[in-house]
This record gives structure tokens, C-alpha cells and sequence, in this order.
């Protein structure tokens, strides 16, 4: 190994984790961590639990790779390059900031985001 | 293995992506995402704010500004406690500070009301216009001498431009342009004694005696009362625009051509809005066009900008869509605005209940121009809403003079700056130089940078207007040192 790179997966370097999931998911959706270390998709009950986005469909009870906070997600679809995206309490990722909207990046591309750092 | 960053590939940290560029990239600099989804190397240059200073201590009304190309100095004249006309010659240093030359009475009378004034390159000498007590319009040259706190001008013989020397001038509002090319300075107004039609008329100095000598006043609107004047001359068609507001409920606009003491072969009148307030006009010699700024007092007194290009062929005039500045309720004073070549960007002053601002507007050099608005600057000192501007290219700044609420006369220098960084359009820092329409890798927000130079480590770093790293505080935070090559990429908002 000469560099920390040949460690990361692509797709958003170290912050893309692998998690079983509870219920299936769709590809490119936020994802809340539960108790038991699975992830859900997003509702209004646990989106204060937001950890981040899918990379790919994960059907229920399946491991799947989902990109933290401070990672990348290449999976969207027709993003506006340059705004701000938000999580909704459907799981949906859209430009709507209202409460109890999460923001989870920037669109760098139609269909990447550069999410933001965990604070 | 001295730290973690050598662990990194360059660009690392995983937030390395690849981007195509706009334009050429140094390795190691900051880059803003453009909507298309390529990237360009931040450039720029930073505002320069020099100290305001007083010119009137109180009383004051009716203030005007011009530039004098010949001894890089500018003007400012007002009415003094309505007793009298006065002025001062302006000097700006390099650091945008202000000194005033000897104050010098222009025209004794009370009760002087809407004044204008320009420079004559031609001639050397301002020219100044105004409504005099007597309600007629009356013309000044004023001859300039020295530098600095000794500039001072000597004032030549009255002279009258409307129809008649006894007419009356509408009390809104004169405007007035020089016309290099001729030689000649054009003064629009509406004469009182026709039924407040529009009129212009053009007069050359003469500077033995002192004086400007006016052709016949050309009537340009007759179907109604006309106020709201605006006179800019556009030096590449050789033509004038004129714009004023008709029976207060439409915005027009003709393109004359000036030749010896007087202006004809009008283009086409258009209506380029419905009920323009007291418009500002500069014109932009890079991308041939106009930027027009007003009140629409026909959508709820909200600042409105729109731009413009003059064919000269056919004198027409074109307009762009107009665009809302601020959507909230505009001063009723006069709107400044200037250009700047250095800048290529237009800068303009108003006054708005949230304060006293400026901002600068880019217009396109299309057919149809385009107007682009910059961020508002809320103005370093309070201001009720009464100024003029002139813009200094000599130091790059635009001189602000006002009326700073309830109290003195003061003026303050600026220069703009322009930067197309902001805090939503930063991206990161790019890995490599990278050639225009190329592709290349670029570290993002929330990556590490490894190949910057020059950085402190456990210091925190801002992206500056022009593009540099510094600890400076700025709008942009870029991320903290990790050591004197890389920065850990902020982004947690």
C-alpha cells in the first residue's frame, strides 16, 4: 500500500459504509441509522437520525453501501447543478429547506452530491 | 512519514473529482462550480473603502457630480442652505481618500432647485446647469485650476438653454451628457413656458469669455408633460440616448445624433418601460451597450436595471428584459450609476428602507443585452437617500457623495471590486493546472488539499476575491492548515 486511497471504495472515499437494511431501499434516498445498527429510509419520526444517502438499491434485510456524511453520492437524478439539497421526512433528496428539511449538499454535477461534513 | 497527508494522493481524502474547466486552472488554486458544471479559477480584485469626509456641514440640496479627464479630479456642487450654489474640487489618493479643494460660490440666489453637471474634455471645463431662482434654466462653465487642497475654479458668464432665455424648466429633472466628438454638452428638460414638452438642447463652451453659447432648444416630445430625463452618449454609434417618463405613465426612449448646436435625426420612439422614476444611465464602450437603472413606479416603486444597445446605422435603440433589483420600495432620488472599464462592471448607489447600498451590474454585449446583478453592498455610512455619483478611473473607484441623515454633506471613494467567487459557487482547489475545455481533477469541499503552497499549519484560511488563500477574513471560509502544502476543505454549512 503506498497511499490511504487503496483503502477507500470509490464512489466517496471513506465515508461510504456498508449497513443491513430494514425495509428495502431504493437507490439514492436518505437513510436513518436505527438502534440496532440497520438504516431506514427517512421519516418524519427519525430524521434526527440522518445518517446519509443510498448508493445503491438494498433490498430489506440485504447489505448495501450507503455514503455518509462528508461522502459523495452519484446516484441521483436530474439535480440543478450548484444548489443546495435537502433530505425530507420522505426519504426524498430535493431543494425544499423547510424545517425539518436536512441539508445534506451541494449538486456538482446532475446527478452527484457533495455532502456535507457530519456536525 | 511526517504526517497523514503523505498518505493521501493528491487531491485526497476521497473528494477528489474531476471537472471540465472554463477557462484556464493554476495547479493548487481555489475554483467555483459553474451552473453548466465546468469549473474557473477564482479571479478578481477586493474592495477598497477610503474614509468618508465632510463637504457640508448642513443644509444642503440639489448636489451634482462630474470627472475631469484632464486633471484626474472630480467635482461635487450643491445648494448651500439655499442661499447659494456651491462647490469643490475632489482628489482621491490610491487609498480612496478624500481631498477637498477650496469651496467656491457657483450662483448666488435662493430657491435653486434640480442641477446637473459634466465635464467638456474639448474644452477643459464643467459645465454646470441648473433651475435658477427665477425657475430658468441657466448654464455655468467653471474653469478648474490646481491640485488637491489648493484646487479651485473660477465660474464664467450665465447663459439660458430652454426655448427662451425667460422660460421656465420643469423642477423634474434635468440630465446632461458631453459629447466628445463634437465637442459639445447636451442638456435635456422640460420647458415650463410649452406645456412642459421635452426639449434638448446643445451648446458648445467658449473659454474667451467664459461661457456656453446654446443652438435653438429642439423639441422631442410634445404630447404631453415630460419629466424624468436621462442624457448618455454612447461613443462608439457617436449618438445620444435619451430616456424621460411622459405624462407619468410611460418610459421612453429616442436615439438623436448631435451635430453643430443641435441634435436631430431621431431614431424610432420606443417605450422601454411603463412609468420609469428618475432613471440613471452609463454607458459600457467594452460591450456596447447601456445599463439603465430606475424606479418602477408602475410595480410598486421597486428598483428595476435593464439594458440597452444603440444601432447607429438607424439610431434604434434595443432593451433587454428588465430585472427587479430589490423588491421593496425605492427612494425617490436620483439613480447614480457608472462604469468601469478596469472592472467591466457597471456601479450604481440607491436607497432602499434597509439602508443605502450599491452593487455592481454586468450587461451583455448581446443583440438583446443582458443585465446581471452582483451582490448589494449595504454603503459603509448612512444615507438618507439624496446623492450623485462619478466614477474616477484614474484609481479605479467610484466617488459617493450624500446626504448622511439629518446632518452633513460627505463623499467617500470606493472601489467596487469584483470577484466571481462566492460563498455558494466555491467548489475547492484544483489538483493540477488544468487547460480551458480540459478535464481535470479538482478536491471538493470536505476533501484535503495537498498541493497548495505558502499555508500555516493549525491556521485557519479564507478564498479571497482574487483568488488567494490568507487568513484574512472573507465571506469564504476555505478550512484549516494541516501543514504548510495541504488544508483539510471545509463543509459543514
Amino acid at each position: 500500500m503506498s497511499n490511504l486511497s487503496e483503502l477507500l471504495p470509490t464512489g466517496g472515499g471513506q465515508n461510504a459504509v456498508d449497513f443491513v437494511a430494514s425495509g428495502s431501499l431504493a437507490a439514492g434516498i436518505a437513510v436513518a441509522i436505527n438502534t440496532n445498527g440497520t438504516v431506514s429510509i427517512v421519516s418524519a419520526g427519525n430524521i434526527g437520525s440522518l445518517i446519509g444517502i443510498t448508493a445503491k438499491a438494498i433490498s430489506d434485510t440485504a447489505t448495501g453501501t450507503v455514503n455518509l456524511f462528508g461522502g459523495i453520492n452519484e446516484v441521483q437524478t436530474g439535480l440543478t447543478i450548484g444548489s443546495d439539497y435537502y433530505a425530507q421526512a420522505d426519504g426524498t433528496i430535493t431543494t425544499t429547506s423547510t424545517s425539518p428539511a436536512i441539508k445534506v449538499g451541494q449538486a456538482i454535477s446532475a446527478t452527484t452530491i457533495n455532502m456535507v461534513d457530519w456536525t | 512519514m511526517s504526517n497523514l497527508s503523505e498518505l493521501l494522493p493528491a487531491g485526497g481524502g476521497g473528494k477528489s473529482v474531476d471537472f471540465v474547466a472554463s477557462g484556464t486552472i493554476t495547479s493548487g488554486k481555489p475554483v467555483i462550480l459553474n451552473s453548466a458544471g465546468t469549473v474557473t479559477e477564482v479571479s478578481g480584485s477586493s474592495v477598497l473603502t477610503g474614509t468618508v469626509s465632510d463637504f457640508l456641514s448642513a443644509n444642503g440640496a440639489y448636489s451634482a457630480a462630474a470627472y475631469d479627464t484632464t486633471n484626474n479630479q472630480g467635482l461635487v456642487i450643491y445648494r448651500d442652505n439655499n442661499a447659494a450654489i456651491k462647490g469643490r474640487i475632489i482628489t482621491v489618493d490610491s487609498s480612496n481618500n478624500i481631498t477637498y479643494g477650496t469651496e467656491t460660490t457657483i450662483h448666488t440666489a435662493a430657491n435653486t432647485l434640480t442641477t446637473t453637471a459634466v465635464y467638456d474634455s474639448t474644452h477643459q471645463r464643467y459645465v454646470v446647469m441648473f433651475k435658477d431662482g427665477n425657475g430658468d434654466g441657466q448654464a455655468l462653465t467653471l474653469s478648474p485650476s490646481g491640485t488637491g487642497g489648493s484646487a479651485a475654479f473660477t465660474v464664467g458668464s450665465a447663459t439660458y438653454f430652454p426655448v427662451s432665455a425667460s422660460n421656465d424648466i420643469r423642477s423634474t429633472f434635468l440630465d446632461s451628457c458631453f459629447d466628445p466628438d463634437t465637442g459639445q454638452v447636451i442638456v435635456a428638460f422640460a420647458d415650463t413656458g410649452n406645456s412642459n414638452h421635452f426639449y434638448m438642447s446643445v451648446g458648445e463652451v467658449r473659454t474667451s469669455p467664459e461661457d456656453i453659447q446654446w443652438g435653438t432648444a429642439v423639441a422631442v416630445d410634445t404630447n404631453g408633460a415630460c419629466s424624468s430625463f436621462s442624457v448618455t452618449y454612447d461613443t462608439t454609434a457617436n449618438k445620444v440616448l435619451a430616456l424621460w417618463e411622459l405624462d407619468g405613465t410611460s418610459g421612453k426612449a429616442v436615439v438623436g445624433t448631435v451635430t453643430s448646436g443641435t441634435i436631430g435625426s431621431f431614431g424610432t420612439v420606443v417605450n422601454y418601460t411603463s412609468n420609469p422614476y428618475k432613471p440613471g444611465s452609463a454607458y459600457n464602450v467594452d460591450n456596447n451597450c447601456f445599463l439603465i437603472l430606475f424606479r418602477n413606479d408602475a410595480a410598486s416603486m421597486y428598483l428595476t436595471a435593464i439594458g440597452a444597445k444603440v444601432d447607429g446605422s438607424d439610431n434604434s435603440v434595443v432593451f433587454g428584459t428588465a430585472v427587479v433589483v430589490t423588491s421593496e420600495y425605492s427612494e425617490s432620488y436620483p439613480q447614480g450609476v457608472t462604469y468601469s472599464t478596469a472592472m467591466d462592471k457597471f456601479t450604481a448607489a440607491y436607497y432602499l428602507a434597509a439602508g443605502y447600498q450599491y452593487r455592481n451590474f454586468s450587461v451583455s454585449s448581446a443583440a438583446t443585452p443582458v443585465v446581471t446583478l452582483a451582490t448589494a453592498v449595504t454603503f459603509p455610512s448612512t444615507s438618507d437617500g439624496v446623492y450623485a455619483n462619478y466614477y474616477d478611473p484614474d484609481e479605479d473607484a467610484v466617488v459617493f457623495t450624500w446626504r448622511r441623515v439629518g446632518g452633513p454633506w460627505g463623499a467617500q471613494a470606493i472601489t467596487p471590486g469584483s470577484t466571481n467567487l462566492s460563498a455558494t459557487t466555491f467548489i475547492g482547489i484544483s489538483d493540477a493546472a488544468i487547460s480551458s475545455a480540459a478535464s481535470g481533477s479538482v478536491t471538493i469541499k470536505g476533501g484535503i488539499s495537498t498541493n497548495v503552497t505558502g499555508l500555516t499549519a493549525n491556521s485557519t484560511y479564507y478564498v479571497q476575491a482574487d483568488g488567494t488563500l490568507a487568513t484574512t477574513s472573507s465571506s469564504v471560509l476555505a478550512g484549516k492548515a494541516l501543514s504548510s502544502t495541504s488544508i483539510n476543505l471545509d463543509y459543514t454549512t
